[in-house]
């Protein structure tokens, strides 16, 4: 017994210096968290008080209204609607395959394998994972409407720009993207940030600062789902301005109705002022398309397409003029003295230059023509001869007066300026002179020469409005929502062209002819009297002929100018003076009533 | 009559009750302005544990060495049944229902475990390599058990059981370095074992900044919450980090990280000191038993309230990876509770024999 009770004694030193051993390491482990805590307080303390400060307020950017495009009756051409997404919060989402699932069932394209991949591996949690963008307010109402059987389950709303007339206006209105680098420098003073959508092309590029806007912002305090508690300070966003176009949609509507399926441009402007009432590229796009981002997909269809639907044709496609050229050297030969309306030459159907031989358009030829005549008729035979005597330099002189070769300075972005040849240019180019022949080909606007739609516009409206060469424009005013105008385009007349009382008198009267009984008697119609000159453009290659009718009208007051190019219809020949003939007495039978 | 014979052991009940006080005020503090769910349910959760504690008490103290090995086979089939369930809370699976009760096993396992230790290697003048590694099986068959959950975190807390009574049992310094020896080399092992999310939590534990989003979120804001609480707190109901719930779980696993957040240092400090005063009377009630089975009970769950206390408090500091263990007498949770209040009662039910 007192063996077995040493024995008891002696363990039970051991065991005692075992518990303090024990105690030590307990006691000092505590110590531990007690330095670790009273560091984190009291020595960091004031650092984590701010980080808690900071992760809890947050700057809410207000989205302002993207300013509105309005056609001269105050049509909606650019507006801003609501878009809805719908979301999950993975943080609070207790059963990620049940809420997808029955997710699915209301919105059946949501791809439950993807969907469950972007739950699970999110970066933040607390941060709400978009599953669906642009759905429908009939599925956000029927989501919000049973709301405990969609827990975590969240719907954002964004402003989208919507485009109520689609394709009918996209290379005017043109569309939006996200800012770029480069775009972002320019832009940041009006608190563009990466991310934000600009504009990329028409009028929402070129009058995007106007049409920006300035976005507000809330500073709040938010719990970790974003929940606002309360607002610490504010900052109103401030919505763009309103933009009035010079367009008239129901212009517009009736250019694109004639135009049917054709390739081509219409433009249609007031030839006084330049305002433009009409301008239709065609094939277009729709720009709701770019609204939400477009997909690569589409993106790729539209810009690799041959058609070149995204081009505007009208200040972009570059062509040759073809007859209507002819009005060029008739002003320089009346101008210069080289010709007088009894000036005449006999057309056989072709002409030798050398060992070449010129063809006239008619093979049996015009016979004997005067200056007004061959006009009329577009006699290419005369036109030779009458280059001939012109010479290249002058014809190139009188083009450059009528603003060909140069931007018209249109208010919207990358106009091309088309080209005017010069005997320099081509010894430079071709190491080769400039024969007889380029000049024979210049004066009925072929060859080497290329000009815009926009260009024959401005260069039609200068003949019909004596002699003016405007600058043709989209932009009535700009107003801002307090409703002051801040941008008012006040027509300007570039430049007085040269021309004598006489000359515009000869051509107005030959320009009418034309329609009368030339070759744009397809014109001809009931209501209006239309002058103007028809062209077809011979291009390189097996290509079909483009065809052009550019006129005004009345013939004797104008009111309107009128560009049509039709591209590539051999079994439509001439349809261009025919769809001006159409369009025109369509708007004047509107205007009479 | 013989009620009044056992006196209750003040300096343990104390600073219990202390923080079993806390727990519900701040619970409350909490709460106010949302609903009062957690603090409704954590007041009956402590009134059961009360009873516990006292019924505990008052039942006879041999009773305890009887139940161990019975008590370890029923907590062996009630782990394996947690594993059969189907459906998992949170990607784990911890809990059991009976009828209407739901519960966490793996809780009650660590009293069993101790339980069963203390019968094993209680009265023994040696620990020989035989109940060594007799006493690591029943250890690590439990663990395992629970580290399939999976819950780590628990499984580590049982190891540690293991370790700390073998050595306070009295096992020759030889074989004890042998052991520390076995587990440096086994350690690196193990790691590959583990499931991705534990190994990123270890990841981000090392290298906080490295996923500041994801498993690092829950540490930085225990952090930030802990450290803007500052010396003296931002008063009751002050609290807006945890309000806000930038602060994961700020009920059961970061309840110290809101108090902190409220309290500040000071309230820190008086959850520590309690912490001390209680680990150190239950280390002097089992040193007064010796070596016996009832004194290593009561070292065992002495050392079990200091791990975990160790573990939750160094996890909301940032010093320890995030692992779901409660603060004893604190977190709120029904099996945590009743646990830790057993555990005293029957501490208490050893104790009352001595004085």
């Amino acid at each position: 017994m007192s063996i077995n009770y040493r024995f008891i004694e002696k363990t039970n030193l051991k065991y005692e210096r075992r518990i303090k051993v024990l105690v030590g390491v307990i006691l000092f482990i505590f110590l531990v968290i007690l330095i670790r805590v009273g560091w984190l307080q009291i020595v960091e303390g004031e650092k984590f008080l701010r980080l808690s400060q900071t992760a809890r307020l947050r700057l809410i950017p207000l989205a302002n209204p993207r300013g509105l495009i309005v056609d001269r009756n105050e049509r909606v051409i650019a507006d801003n609607t609501a878009s809805f997404s719908i979301g999950v919060i993975p943080e609070s989402l207790e059963n990620p395959e049940k809420t997808l699932l029955k997710l699915k069932s209301i919105f059946p394209d949501i791809d439950l394998r993807k969907a469950e991949v972007k739950v699970k591996k999110v970066k933040n949690p607390f941060r709400p994972v978009v599953l669906k963008e642009g759905i429908d307010i009939s599925k956000v109402t029927y989501i919000e409407e049973r709301g405990e059987e969609f827990p975590s389950v969240v719907i954002l709303s964004q402003p989208v720009r919507s485009y109520p007339y689609g394709k009918l206006l996209s290379h005017i209105v043109g569309y939006l993207g996200e800012v770029n680098k480069n775009e972002l420098k320019n832009l940041s003073f009006l608190g563009v940030e990466a991310g934000d959508l600009v504009g990329k092309m028409g009028i929402e590029e070129v009058y995007n600062s106007y049409l920006q806007g300035e976005k507000g912002g809330r500073q709040v305090e938010v719990d970790v789902y974003g929940r606002v508690l309360k607002t610490i300070f504010q900052k109103d966003p401030l919505p763009g301005d309103t933009v009035y176009l010079t367009i008239d949609v129901n212009i517009q509507k009736i250019a694109r109705e004639e135009m049917g399926n054709r390739k081509g441009v219409v433009i249609i402007a007031n030839p006084y002022t330049g305002e433009i009432l009409s301008m239709l590229s065609l094939p277009s796009f729709d720009p709701n398309l770019f609204a939400r981002g477009i997909s690569g997909e589409k993106w790729l269809e539209l810009s690799r397409n041959p058609e070149n639907p995204l081009e505007n044709r009208a200040v972009r496609g570059e062509y040759p003029p073809a007859s209507t050229f002819k009005i060029v050297l008739v002003t320089a030969a009346l101008e210069t003295g080289k010709a007088t309306p009894f000036t005449k030459f006999y057309c056989p159907g072709y002409y030798k230059i050398g060992k070449r031989i010129f063809k006239c358009w008619k093979k049996e030829g015009h016979g004997w023509l005067n200056l007004k005549d061959a006009l009329i008729h577009s006699c290419d035979v005369y036109f030779y001869q009458l280059g001939l005597k012109l010479g290249v330099k002058n014809i190139i002189h009188y083009a450059r007066l009528f603003g060909l070769g140069k931007p018209t300075g249109i208010d919207l972005g990358s106009e091309k300026k088309g080209f005017l040849p010069t005997p320099e240019w081509k010894e430079k180019l071709y190491k080769e002179v400039w024969y007889p022949g380029d000049t024979a080909n210049l004066s009925i606007g072929q060859g080497y020469i290329l000009v815009t739609p926009i260009q024959m516009l401005d260069l039609i409206s200068a003949v019909a409005n004596g002699g003016y060469l405007v600058r043709p424009h989209l932009v009535k005013k700009i107003v801002d929502e307090n409703g002051n105008t801040v941008f008012n385009f006040t027509p300007e007349k570039v430049k007085k062209i040269p021309i004598s009382k006489s000359t515009l008198e000869f051509l107005h009267e030959a320009l009418a002819g034309v329609v009368k009984r030339g070759t744009g008697w397809r014109a001809n119609n009931k209501v209006v009297k239309i002058a103007g000159k028809t062209g077809t453009a011979q291009l390189a290659g097996d290509k079909n002929p483009h065809n052009w009718f550019i006129g005004y009208a009345p013939a004797d007051n104008p009111k309107l100018s009128i560009v049509v190019l039709v591209e590539n219809k051999k079994e439509e020949i001439s349809i261009a003076p025919q769809i001006a003939g159409r369009i025109l007495s369509r708007i004047f039978d509107n205007t009479e009533k | 009559m013989w009620l009044s014979k056992k006196k209750l052991d003040w300096w343990l009940i104390i600073p219990v009750f202390f923080l079993l006080a806390w727990s519900i005020i701040h619970l409350y503090t909490i709460c106010v302005g949302t609903s009062y769910y957690y603090f409704q349910r954590q007041l009956i959760w402590i009134g059961i544990g009360t009873f516990l504690l006292f019924l505990f008490y008052i039942l006879p103290d041999t009773i305890w060495f009887k139940l161990s090995y019975i008590g370890y086979i029923a907590i062996a089939i009630l782990l394996i049944a947690v594993l059969m369930k189907k459906e998992a809370i949170y990607g784990a699976k911890r809990w059991l229902e009976i009828g209407f009760i739901r519960f966490q096993p793996s809780e009650f396992a660590k009293l069993i475990l101790i339980l069963s230790l203390a019968r094993i290697l209680s009265n023994r003048k040696e620990i020989g390599w035989k109940i060594t590694i007799i006493s690591f099986l029943l250890t690590l068959f439990l663990s395992l058990l629970i580290a399939a959950q999976p819950d780590l975190g628990t499984a580590l807390i049982f190891l540690s059981l293991w370790f700390v009574l073998i050595f306070v049992s009295g096992i020759s310094l030889r074989k004890f370095l042998i052991i520390i020896g076995t587990i440096l080399t086994l350690f690196p092992i193990s790691y590959t074992f583990l499931l991705p999310y534990q190994k990123m939590r270890i990841l981000t534990f090392l290298e906080p900044q490295r996923d500041p989003l994801g498993a690092g979120w829950s540490t930085l804001q225990s952090k930030i919450a802990l450290g803007s609480g500052g010396l003296l707190g931002k008063g009751i109901g002050g609290a807006a980090h945890t309000k806000l719930r930038y602060l994961p779980q700020p009920f059961t696993d970061f309840i110290f990280s809101s108090i902190g957040e409220e309290w500040g240092f000071l309230g820190v400090l008086t959850i520590i000191t309690a912490f001390i005063v209680m680990v150190i009377r239950g280390i002097i009630l089992g040193l007064r038993e010796g070596n016996s089975f009832s004194g290593l009970f009561i070292t065992g769950f002495t050392v079990l309230i200091a791990i975990q206390a160790f573990i939750n408090m160094g996890m909301a500091s940032g010093i320890i990876p995030v692992t779901g263990v409660p603060l004893p007498f604190v977190s709120y949770g029904g099996s945590s509770i009743f646990l830790f209040l057993c555990g005293v009662g029957i501490i208490l039910s050893f104790s009352k024999r001595g004085s």
